[in-house]
């Protein structure tokens, strides 16, 4: 029998590696990235952006499919292979995005930006200083303190008056696009310019380019709400030729011909389906971080296929039949390991179901025809019930669909 | 409807120390649960501080400060039930401010998982199916298993339930730890 | 006074230390006596254990007078009832009797049994604390360890469970090998 401590030690070794919550930056630089599952399109992205300066591409994918990690290998790309300054930007941990507006975006760029410019200088002119200052009151906001005058409406200053003006000093704090929520203060996105086109100066004659990464704009869950809050700032940045990369929210799906309007390319991460011809692919990113030291291959194509693609839940699976194996006293992960946590996953996704939702779901299954402009849909497809397999193939998730026939059979 | 699984405190806490760190789930609890009782089992089993937040009165920013101060221990964040739609829009929106190397354990009610699934899809997603029902750890004694030690202390004493309780009565019983278990058993603590 | 006459006194004044020391052990209360216990357990089983199922072999049983009664598996010498096995194939059980006193518990007695793998001699050892004293204290002492042999006993100052649960994890498993 094999010893308790070794046991465990080969489940702790396989955990660590079946994280589906590590941060991503952490996951690569541990070597458990496919960087090929997306057919390298990291490398693609990356180099139009260094090839074509005020570039804007933009990243689509449903939660879990593996944004972050893309443009990750992006940044580590450009880092690499170009003379590029590569600003990557978690906008999420920057500020808070539920008030997210125009200017923010250019707010976090520019201390980005600034900062990466302080090697540049050292110690700083005057002129940094003042540019400096200039962007992080923009971003966090300063205190001013200015005279409220008491007089008349139409005060007459009489210059022999000994008289001395009546008011008060009031201290305010003008906020910066950095707090939430602000109304929209258009004008000062071209008064930031004049910073920010300093500090390009400064750091372009060290690199050839500046490419920005935005990660966290997916969270804004609505078309409308992206394009509003992303619309002058990314406009500001094209004009200051600044190549960009940034996650847009799955919902763009159902607005794909205006948006890619808008943008230089608008690339799907879409969800990898586990039929056969792709089985391959998913089942490589299993066996990357080791998974048949503890599961067999039968085990392995059941967590791919129940898995649906979403990269997210394909490594959560894992972890969770690894888990139950371990519970259990098992030495290995077992089918029925696999059965029990994919049913669970299926719950997961169930709860919270209405009959509009489920009738939508069992339309989807029987007709395959799926209408990104009806609002439930499009909520089934950011809530990831439905996954999106292509712009035009759109399935139900496998682990939810056994469910729905048993609530069909239940209703009969 | 199926359930999801039903977990003893303790097990959870195993399976937050095989995880390691990010750990993120769903406990479903009773209204009146005390999260005490996990709390310690985590502190015992994983053997790092836990402790438990309260989410409301809702605000972010207090809540990313209780994660992260420190950022390393378990914590249970309760009072979710009452977060609106909004709120948890805010939470979602904000998933990235609030990850921690320790596991964060989120208590709620079976009710709750439809606006959590409705409102902060990102949330969910990190739980993926790791929601599990908290049940007793089954270590009390059940009746079966109770008659069946009696049984087994009688084999080996020759003497009846009656007799033991006679003698101690009496104050004649050997001073035996397996027969202060024995009236421990008999419901007679009162007699050792 | 002859020896043996000196002997049981000196046992009786030992006894009397020894029973001092009974009140000092401040325990959990049984509910968190139990949770300690089934996490020392399963900690011990990950590095010394085979696999023991911690969580079912754990059980406590209270009483209307506020005794409680945990037990690990069933003490038996016939290597077929329930035991916490460890990696040399010795066998463990034991029953431990509190009085719940609010947010702590008294110590009242217990057993705790190492049962050793059949080639070994002695073929166990058990840690008592017996409920009360014994009338004859030089042959019975309050706590009390019995190398193996049926009336041999030991006497031994009160430890509190986790102490005899070390003693039997650190010092006397590690001996155990063919």
């Amino acid at each position: 029998m094999e010893l308790t401590f070794d046991r465990r030690e080969r489940f702790r070794t396989y955990m660590k590696a079946f994280n589906p919550t590590a941060p991503a930056r952490a996951v690569i630089q541990a070597g458990l990235v496919l960087e090929d599952l997306h057919h390298s399109l990291y490398s693609n992205l990356a180099g139009r952006a260094d090839l074509e300066p005020g570039s804007q591409q933009l990243v689509v994918g449903g939660i879990g499919s593996g944004k972050t990690t893309e443009l990750l290998l992006a940044e580590q790309w450009l880092r690499n292979q170009t003379k590029a300054l590569c600003l990557y930007i978690d906008v999420t941990s920057e500020t808070d995005l539920a008030g997210l507006n125009s200017g923010a975006l250019l707010a976090s760029f520019g201390v980005h930006l600034a900062n990466a410019a302080r090697e540049l200088e050292n110690p700083p002119t005057d002129k940094t200083k003042e540019n400096r200052e200039m962007l992080r009151d923009f971003a966090y906001g300063k205190t001013v303190r200015y005279w409220v005058d008491e007089d008349a409406p139409e005060p007459d200053f009489d210059d022999y008056d000994p008289e001395p003006p009546t008011g008060y000093y009031v201290t305010n704090r003008l906020p910066g696009k950095l707090n939430p929520p602000l109304p929209a203060l258009q004008r000062d996105i071209a008064d930031i310019r004049a910073p920010l086109n300093y500090f390009l100066g400064l750091i372009r004659q060290q690199h050839e380019d500046v490419v920005v990464i935005f990660d966290g704009l997916d969270r804004l869950i609505t078309t409308e709400k992206f394009l509003s809050v992303v619309h002058q700032d990314f406009r500001a940045l094209r004009t200051l030729a600044v190549s960009l990369l940034a996650t847009a929210p799955v919902s763009i799906y159902g607005a794909w011909q205006a948006v890619s309007e808008r943008f230089d390319r608008v690339q799907p991460l879409p969800v990898i389906p586990a039929g056969a011809e792709n089985d391959g692919f998913l089942r490589s990113v299993l066996a990357r971080r080791g998974a048949l030291k503890l599961m067999d291959p039968p085990e392995a194509d059941g967590i791919c296929r129940y898995s649906g693609g979403v990269l997210r839940d394909l490594i959560a699976l894992a972890r969770d039949a690894a888990e139950e194996a371990y519970i259990a006293g098992s030495d290995r992960i077992r089918l029925d390991d696999v059965k029990k946590v994919t049913a669970q996953l299926g719950e997961a996704y169930l709860r919270g179901l209405g009959p509009t939702q489920i009738k939508s779901l069992k339309d989807l299954e029987k007709t395959k025809a799926f209408n990104l402009q009806d609002s439930t849909n499009m909520e089934l497809l950011v809530t990831r019930r439905v996954l999106e397999y292509s712009p035009t193939d759109f399935r139900v998730h496998p682990a939810l669909l056994p469910l729905l026939t048993q609530t069909e059979k239940a209703d009969a | 409807m199926p359930e999801f699984s039903s977990r003893p405190a303790f097990e959870i806490a195993r399976r937050i120390e095989l995880r390691g760190t990010n750990a993120w789930l769903v406990v479903i609890a009773g209204g009146d649960w005390n999260p005490g009782e996990l709390v310690r089992e985590v502190r015992l089993v994983v053997d790092v501080p836990a402790r438990s937040v309260s989410a409301m009165p809702f605000d972010l920013g207090a809540l990313r400060n209780a994660l992260r101060t420190p950022t390393d221990d378990v914590v249970i964040v309760t009072g979710l039930d009452q977060l609106t739609g909004d709120n948890w829009t805010v939470l979602d929106v904000n998933r990235s401010a609030l990850e921690r190397t320790g596991a964060v354990i989120l208590s709620l009610s079976l009710a709750t998982l439809g606006p959590l699934n409705a409102w902060a899809p990102n949330l969910r997603s990190f739980i993926g199916g790791s929601i599990f029902i908290l049940t007793d750890d089954g270590s009390v004694m059940s009746d079966d298993e109770r008659r069946l030690r009696l049984e087994e202390l009688a084999l080996a004493y020759g003497l009846t339930d009656e007799e033991v309780i006679r003698r101690a009565s009496e104050k004649n019983l050997p001073a035996e730890p397996d027969f202060a278990e024995w009236l421990i058993l008999l419901g007679r603590g009162d007699l050792v | 006074m002859s020896l043996a006459d000196d002997a049981h006194s000196r046992a009786r004044d030992l006894d009397r230390l020894i029973e001092d020391q009974i009140p000092k052990i401040r325990l959990s209360s049984s509910n968190e006596l139990l949770s300690e216990l089934r996490a020392y357990m399963d900690r011990q089983d990950r590095t010394l254990g085979v696999g023991n199922n911690v969580i079912s072999q754990l059980k406590r049983v209270s009483d209307p007078s506020g005794l409680a009664q945990i037990n690990l598996g069933v003490p038996s010498l016939d290597r077929t009832s329930s035991a916490f096995v460890l990696r040399s194939g010795s066998r463990l059980t034991f029953g431990i009797s509190v009085r719940d006193e609010g947010r702590n518990a008294a110590l009242i007695a217990y057993r705790f049994q190492v049962q050793f793998p059949e080639w070994h001699s002695p073929n166990y050892l058990r840690f008592d604390l017996i409920p009360r004293q014994h009338e004859v204290p030089l042959r019975e002492a309050r706590c009390h360890l019995h190398p193996g042999a049926r009336d041999m006993r030991i006497p031994i100052p009160v430890l509190s469970p986790l102490e005899v649960l070390d003693r039997i994890f650190f010092v006397i498993e590690p001996q155990i090998r063919r």
